[in-house]
């Protein structure tokens, strides 16, 4: 399950998604990809189907490629204290 | 820990529970208005108060509030931390609270602080002591009055109409400033970025940087437009989209610490750099180091 943090400001632009995020001080402009990502994670939890069933909506790309990206994306966005994961 | 950092929070921490009760006894006292945030700068130096009000003439008030914010001027000596203040590589701010008590440790300056009293321990001169303590102080203030201080340079034109440029570290901000002939140069580091009935007005912010004009102090000019600079061997003027804009003007609000900053704070800095993307006057400039390259940038629509 992938949480996304409720502190985090962010806002679509253009359907990119800029976020603040304060632990790095730091502002992000996230790619097409990941802006999709980021705004099917919920506040309180989704389960990285959800994100799946989004990007393979909004791009044409093959499931396996898509849950590669995903992961990465997810990966990243922990990485820098985004979102949390839980079992 | 930066060695220095941790040797200054030893020297305070002799100091912790009477910093706050320290600031009374200044006898010279002057008042500033930077940008609409009130300041009283008390010291215990007539020499330095001539020094600061020589500097800040512009920003001088007669205005009688009842709580404006005080600063006391301390002396690192009166500390022991003389040989820490000013000899840290790290120009960065550092936060700290020791035994209960805000302090911020930056490479020039330390400030103790509570409210509107703030202890400031930085060298008796008008160098980057208090500019870079003017830098963390004033931009979180000025959010109150919908300003925000922007890592900028910025030059007027014959028209007392503004070029912003904008960009990290290294972009050219101050070549560009200084390639501007004929222009005046309004700072080429810090200035000051406001909406006035939805326009864009820029200011020079006073807190330090290579190219002064205290001259400008204290004026608004309409921005013209805002440029994101990229060194190039060419000119040439190309627009950016929305989101990209966006981001570059929130990277450009400087010393703002959003880990410091409140929800409706960081709201508030979210609608000015939305404000600015109504503006439609920010682009990408690739330009050259040369002289004259200004005629071309004054040509493009």
């Amino acid at each position: 399950m992938i949480i996304k943090r409720n502190t985090i400001p962010w806002q679509t632009i253009d359907e990119k998604v800029v976020i603040i995020n304060p632990q790095k001080n730091e502002v992000v402009e996230l790619n097409s990809v990941a802006s999709t990502v980021w705004q099917s994670i919920d506040v309180n939890g989704s389960p990285v189907s959800t994100l799946l069933d989004a990007v393979l909506k909004d791009y044409e790309v093959d499931s396996s490629q898509a849950e590669t990206d995903i992961n990465e994306i997810i990966h990243k966005l922990h990485e820098n204290q985004m979102v949390l994961l839980e079992e | 820990m930066a060695l220095n950092t941790q040797k200054i929070i030893n020297k305070l921490s002799h100091f912790n529970a009477s910093l706050t009760q320290l600031h009374t006894n200044f006898e010279h006292r002057c008042r500033f208005n930077f940008h609409g945030v009130l300041v009283e700068i008390c010291m215990s130096s007539s020499h330095l108060k001539t020094k600061i009000i020589n500097h800040y003439k512009n920003y001088l008030t007669e205005e009688n509030v009842t709580e404006p914010y005080q600063i006391f001027w301390q002396n690192p000596e009166d500390f022991d931390v003389a040989d820490f203040v000013g000899e840290s590589p790290d120009p960065n701010c550092q936060f700290f609270n020791i035994d209960g008590v805000n302090t911020v440790i930056q490479r020039d300056f330390i400030a103790v602080y509570s409210d509107k009293k703030i202890n400031l321990i930085a060298h008796q001169q008008i160098n980057d002591g208090i500019f870079n303590f003017l830098r963390w102080f004033l931009p979180h203030k000025l959010l109150t009055f919908n300003k925000l201080v922007l890592h900028s340079s910025c030059v007027i034109n014959e028209e007392n109409k503004a070029y912003v440029c904008l960009g990290p570290s290294g972009a050219g901000k101050t070549t560009i400033a200084s390639l501007a002939e004929g222009f005046r140069i309004l700072g080429d580091d810090m200035n000051i970025l406001e909406f006035i009935d939805g326009a864009p007005y820029i200011s020079a912010s006073g807190m330090g940087q290579r190219f002064e004009n205290p001259g400008l102090y204290g004026q608004q000019f309409l921005v013209k437009k805002f440029f994101w600079l990229k060194q190039s061997t060419h000119t040439r003027q190309t627009r950016m989209d929305s989101s990209m804009q966006y981001t570059h003007i929130l990277a450009s609000f400087a010393n703002l610490f959003w880990d410091q900053l409140s929800e409706s704070e960081i709201s508030k800095v979210q609608s000015v750099a939305n404000k600015f993307l109504q503006t439609s006057n920010f682009y990408q400039l690739e330009f050259p180091k040369v002289s004259g390259v200004w005629n071309d940038i004054k040509e493009f629509k």
